[in-house]
């Protein structure tokens, strides 16, 4: 059950939540009005700069940035609590440049199929459920934390470097494919995407609340979990899937975003102060599309000056709250 | 007292004078063994009976590298000139003197169009050396190379130093830091004194000057083509060329309506894509977008659907021949500016295929 200073937060949030969102869709560099909105909702007109520009461009991206925060953040709740660590997180674990590696595999292979929609979202879901299985493999050997982080280092660095040999050998055109997508954008998305990210997301928050049981068991370690009735490994591998789910979309769909995962469930636990996992699942949700809102709002405001791809911003943002985390677990 | 100050003063001016003079004097005791039109970034030139190689320094204009060729140039037994090239347009300017034959390393076959060069790496008579940066220093010695001619991001060649112990000249190439096409085009001349073909080098270039110049009063006297914009987005911005750049030059020359034209900066310019909807939805062209097919255009930049130009299918790149444009597009600067006027100019019935352009479909 959801405490009472919970829903204080929580309502906080949801106001705060819509206001960032039309601050966002008011940010960029290009002045637009409320009638550039409502025209574009209620009066379509496709030869209209002002609506393809609010439909098309900035709806899109306020949507994406609120959905891949969302899920990056659930995504390394799970991590998080499947390992019992803190660090963990599809970014930091390897998953995200499994992810990677299957879409540069995929991309660079020449094959057409595999440069479609659907050929890199499957890549990248694939990729991040062999490597998520990879590394839960990984955790029954190693013996503490800080192994199991290594581990995951080591993966995510040798994918890097088949990375690396897949663009020395692959075709020009092909390769700035894969760069481009490398890069991180939330703008690469367009208005008919949506519906896609939004079905396979809202599959993978919903398989997610299922397990809020499960997962309140496993925060007092598997052992515990086992005497409480339940199943973990099938959990772990549930765990594994959604997570897959939920990190494969987004990568697909907007390169791999870096620290999100890791960054904003530690804040969700900082500010929500429980162990309870529905409430840190709605707190993620919430904290991480207010998170990537306003990382965009950010880039949108410093255009002029400066240009930050949005996951150079998510790494400026996250590496030192990592730092944080990491010094005051040590103290 | 003021005169007595005043002395001196002359005296000095006319020391100051005299050795300006000297200088002068010295400077003209070498002599410029090429005349060299449009390219700023390099000199050909005579002293003392040495034919002197010079590599002015893109941002400062100083000479950078001094290097002797005399060596390719002697009348009897001149070295044969053997070369490593690191660039695609460095192949297209050997080959187009017909000595493709003498490129015996290059960075990346993948990247490599010419059927010479194709056909050599398949006898193993041409070695893939891969980054520039990374480039193995045994692998260039076995390749018997005298000369590596490279693209100078980096300034100095790796190994540089041991290289030239070995007798291996390295030359940074910057005709990608020229301005004018017919810059670019004019390190033929470079090639030309190192492949001891100076005047078949100086023939051919004065036929594309001659060439390039005639396309450009043509266009100058028509009307001013209909708006064109350029580039693509990669990552979160989109790149254009600015407007006092290398693809700017080219489309003024065309009298393109370019509408970045009177933007400062000789790079390119970084746009969000709203900005670059909004300043160009209505426009009629687009050019140079990195695709060959409309398709592979939409799945580079989704967005590209809400273009009037790729709604009315007049999206044109250089894809035609593939790698071919790299490789030889900075040596035909005319055959570039000729596609750019048909596409642009279609009332002049130029009435030409396109050479490196295609419409994409």
């Amino acid at each position: 059950m959801i405490q009472q200073k919970h829903r204080i937060l929580f309502i906080v949030c949801a106001v705060l939540l819509p206001l960032i969102a039309f601050w966002h869709l008011f940010a960029g560099e290009i002045v637009l009005t409320i009638n550039d909105l409502a025209g574009s909702l209620t009066n379509y007109d496709a030869t209209n700069t002002g609506h393809i520009i609010m439909r098309d461009f900035r709806f899109p991206r306020m949507s994406m940035a609120m959905l891949s925060g969302a899920g990056l953040s659930v995504a390394g709740l799970l991590m998080q609590n499947l390992f019992n660590n803190p660090l963990a997180g599809p970014n930091i674990l390897g998953i995200s440049t499994g992810s990677s590696l299957f879409v540069a595999l995929s991309i660079m292979t020449g094959i057409s199929i595999f440069t479609t929609n659907f050929g890199i979202l499957s890549s990248a879901l694939i990729g991040a459920i062999v490597f998520g299985a990879i590394i839960l493999f990984f955790s029954i050997f190693a013996k503490s934390h800080t192994s199991l982080l290594l581990i995951g280092i080591m993966i995510g660095s040798f994918s890097s470097a088949f990375v690396s040999i897949i663009q020395t050998y692959s075709d020009a055109q092909e390769l700035k494919v894969f760069v481009m997508w490398a890069m991180g954008s939330l703008q690469q998305v367009t208005f008919e995407q949506l519906p896609i990210i939004v079905a396979f997301l809202m599959g993978g928050f919903l398989l997610c609340f299922t397990l809020v049981r499960s997962l309140n068991a496993l925060a007092i370690g598997s052992d515990n979990a086992s005497v409480l009735g339940i199943n973990v490994k099938q959990v772990r591998l549930l765990i594994i899937l959604v997570t897959a789910i939920l990190t494969g979309v987004i990568t697909a769909f907007c390169g791999p975003i870096a620290f999100v995962g890791l960054a904003v469930p530690n804040l969700a636990k900082i500010l929500f102060k429980t162990q309870n996992h529905l409430t840190l699942i709605i707190a993620c949700i919430f904290i991480g599309s207010i998170f990537m809102l306003l990382c965009d709002i950010c880039i949108q405001l410093l255009d002029s000056h400066i240009h930050l791809p949005i996951n150079a911003l998510t790494s400026l943002i996250g590496a030192p709250f990592v730092i944080f985390i990491i010094l005051k677990k040590l103290t | 007292m003021k005169k007595l100050l005043i002395i001196p003063f002359l005296l000095f001016i006319s020391l100051s004078c005299g050795n300006s003079t000297t200088s002068v004097q010295q400077d003209s005791e070498s002599s410029e063994a090429s005349s060299i039109l449009y390219a700023k970034h390099f000199k050909i030139s005579v002293k003392e009976k040495r034919t002197i190689l010079q590599i002015m320094d893109p941002e400062t204009g100083s000479v950078q590298h001094e290097i002797d060729i005399s060596s390719f140039k002697e009348v009897n037994n001149p070295k044969q000139a053997s070369f490593v090239a690191l660039s695609s347009t460095h192949i297209g300017m050997i080959s187009k003197l017909d000595e493709a034959n003498k490129i015996v390393g290059v960075s990346g076959m993948q990247y490599v169009s010419n059927a010479v060069v194709k056909a050599n790496f398949k006898q193993k008579k041409v070695i893939e050396l891969g980054e520039e940066s990374t480039i193995p220093l045994e692998q260039i010695i076995n390749s018997k190379a005298n000369i590596i001619i490279y693209s100078g991001f980096g300034k100095e060649f790796p190994h540089q130093k041991q290289l030239e112990k070995l007798g291996i000249i390295c030359i940074p190439n910057y005709d990608w830091k020229e301005l004018h096409p017919l810059g670019k085009a004019e390190w033929i001349k470079l090639f030309g004194v190192l492949l001891n073909k100076e005047q078949a080098a100086n023939d051919y270039f004065n036929h594309i000057e001659k060439e390039y110049k005639a396309l450009k009063e043509l266009a100058k006297n028509s009307k001013k083509s209909d708006c064109l914009f350029s580039g693509n987005v990669f990552g979160d911005f989109w790149y254009t060329p600015a407007g006092e750049s290398f693809n700017a030059q080219i489309f003024k020359d065309a009298n393109c309506a370019y509408a970045y034209e009177n933007t400062k900066g000789i790079g390119s310019l970084s746009l969000t894509l709203e900005e670059v909807l909004q300043q160009n939805a209505t426009c009629k062209y687009w050019m140079n977008p990195g695709a060959s097919t409309l398709d592979e255009l939409k799945q580079q930049n989704p967005k590209a659907v809400f273009f009037e130009a790729f709604k009315k299918n007049n999206v044109y790149c250089y894809s035609r021949k593939g790698n071919n444009f790299w490789e030889m597009s900075a040596i035909e600067p005319h055959k570039v500016l000729s596609d750019i006027i048909q596409v642009t100019h279609p009332e002049m019935h130029l009435e030409k295929p396109l050479y490196f352009y295609s419409q994409l479909k």
